[in-house]
């Protein structure tokens, strides 16, 4: 089946190097990575916003080069657009209704983002939440194949959060493919079918949030404050980081690292846990090979 | 009119209604400037007559006058200050992206930009009318026709300010000045034979000026007559088919580096 979005070897100045990855109808693909990793110019160079230095993109079927007028049935909304505050959420839909050509928005993704309270209100007046609620479903008026979010849940109140996933959820269902930036990796494992983890601009892995996990093979974690000084223990591998330590082995290695920091910790409580997505990305980013945490080498 | 380009007529119209900049800039202005003349030269200004043209008040020169400086503020101050904004919030960026062409958003202002000229003239005409008397002599289509004209000089300019890689906060600096400017020099509403005698330097100043131009052509045409001003109107319809393909080449949609 051919992709509806095909990014072969995109790169651009100082942002992105090489960037290859598909998006397949009916799947959600969630472009991962901390602020600077260079997913926002991915994003402006597949909606035409930014040049690419080279490489090519494939949307729907045709290539869309720069300056090329981008398929109808391509929708993108971006973090730093919005509407005049004058407009009213309903004349928005409607306008964009109208130069898509479409009937306007489903029913079910006006209850979905619910935006029936907003519609008679004008742009000014809505809070960010709302208003990236509102931008989302002015994407979507044109009925689309392919939607392109740029960190559309990026500091909304857990609400707001919850509508726009349910309505990412219901695109993937009902239209076709969904291609997401998002900087939380908590909510990419949630919500992704396929993940791409991004770091300063190049692709570290591709793949299921189950898959890349496994990458890590069969470690456990434990996260342990960074002021902590953690040493060297047998069989574990350490991972400093700015806020915390994070240390993979298998149970038992860890659960002997626990006893080596007990006269420190006092009376703390630890926890073994499965790695997660975040883990995922953290050891692949420090860890060229990822399965040689098995052996904590 | 195709559903596509009224759709965006209707929204384009509904924003600028809506802001009180725009109805400052199109309705309020003509009356301000009239009441202004009274304040400083008399109540009784309206309705003098000119020496040179028997049976022509003031009013009846104010009238065309006002008609082409509400279609220069709408189309430099209130255009260019729309566009800038509109792109500084990625709306433009957005347009673009709709199957809709880019022609038919320009269109959707020019029209948005006349129907606004055409209403503010309406109302001003109206009110004049009831309070002054309709004038002896007068071709509300010349008038109409003319206006429209000074209307697209107007639009192509603001279009291309507006169009031009400057942030919202630059441009609602830069338009207004451009058009402030353009005001003083047409003299600011008094009909400008009026200067002649008073500062002459002045009166010079508004002979270049291509705003005074334009109203004198105003002027004339509401009286159904061609003004001798009419081959600096044409040097500037050129000017503006000119300023419309520069337009094309430099308008910026998206607002970036």
């Amino acid at each position: 089946m051919t992709p509806v979005l095909d990014v072969t070897d995109l790169s651009k100045a100082q942002a992105l190097e090489e960037v290859s990855f598909t998006v397949e109808r009916g799947e959600i693909v969630c472009v991962v990575g901390p602020p600077g990793s260079g997913k926002t110019t991915l994003i402006e160079c597949l909606a035409g916003g930014a040049e690419p230095d080279s490489g090519s993109v494939e949307i729907l079927g045709r290539t869309v080069g720069p300056g090329d007028p981008l398929p109808p049935g391509l929708a993108v909304s971006l973090r730093d657009e919005s509407l005049p505050d004058r407009m009213k959420v309903a004349e928005g839909i409607s306008l964009f209704s109208r130069l898509y050509g479409t009937r306007g928005l489903p029913p079910r993704l006006v209850d979905l983002l619910d935006l029936e309270p907003l519609l008679p209100k004008r742009f000014k007046t809505l809070t960010e939440g709302q208003r990236r609620r509102a931008m989302i479903a002015l994407a979507l008026a044109g009925n689309p194949e392919l939607v392109l979010l740029d960190q559309p849940t990026t500091g909304l109140k857990p609400g707001s959060r919850q509508r726009v996933e349910q309505a990412i959820v219901e695109l993937r269902d009902g239209y076709g493919g969904v291609c997401v930036t998002l900087d939380d990796l908590a909510q990419a494992e949630k919500l992704a079918d396929r993940v791409v983890l991004l770091r300063r601009g190049r692709v570290l892995a591709e793949g299921s949030p189950s898959r890349l996990i496994r990458l890590l093979g069969s470690v456990f974690v434990l996260r342990v404050p960074s002021h902590m000084k953690v040493g060297r223990p047998r069989d574990v591998r350490v991972l400093p980081y700015a806020s915390s330590t994070y240390l993979y082995g298998s149970r038992p290695a860890l659960e002997s690292a626990i006893q080596e920091l007990s006269p420190m910790s006092g009376d703390r409580i630890w926890s073994i846990r499965p790695p997660t997505l975040r883990d995922a990305y953290l050891t692949l980013a420090a860890v060229p090979e990822p399965a040689a945490l098995e052996s904590g080498r | 009119m195709s559903g596509t380009l009224w759709a965006m007529v209707r929204i384009e119209l509904m924003l600028l209604v809506r802001s009180p900049a725009v109805l400052g800039s199109a309705v309020v202005l003509p009356f301000a400037v009239l009441l202004l003349l009274m304040l400083f030269i008399g109540f009784s200004f309206p309705t003098l007559e000119f020496g040179a043209m028997p049976g022509v008040r003031v009013i009846d020169r104010l009238l065309p006058e006002m008609a082409g400086t509400v279609a220069a503020s709408v189309g430099i101050m209130v255009l260019t200050t729309h566009v800038a904004d509109l792109r500084d919030r990625g709306m433009l960026r957005r347009l673009r992206r709709t199957p809709a062409r880019a022609g038919s958003y320009v269109v959707a202002h020019a029209v948005a930009a006349g129907v606004l000229v055409i209403a503010s003239v309406v109302l001003f005409a109206a009110v004049t009318f009831l309070v002054y008397g309709p004038p002896r002599s007068w071709h509300p289509l010349s008038l109409t026709g003319a206006a429209l004209i000074v209307t697209y000089c107007a639009f192509s300019t603001g279009l291309l300010l507006g169009g031009l890689r400057m942030p919202a906060a630059g441009a609602r600096v830069a338009a207004p000045l451009c058009f402030v400017v353009l005001f003083a020099g047409s003299g600011l509403g008094v009909p400008r034979e009026g200067w002649k005698g008073v500062a002459p330097w002045f009166y010079e100043i508004t002979n270049y000026n291509p705003l005074a131009q334009l109203n004198d052509f105003i002027f004339h045409a509401s009286l159904g007559r061609l003004s001798e001003t009419w081959p600096a109107v044409a040097g500037l319809l050129v000017a503006a088919v000119v300023v419309n393909v520069l337009t094309r080449r430099t308008f910026d949609w998206d607002g970036r580096p």
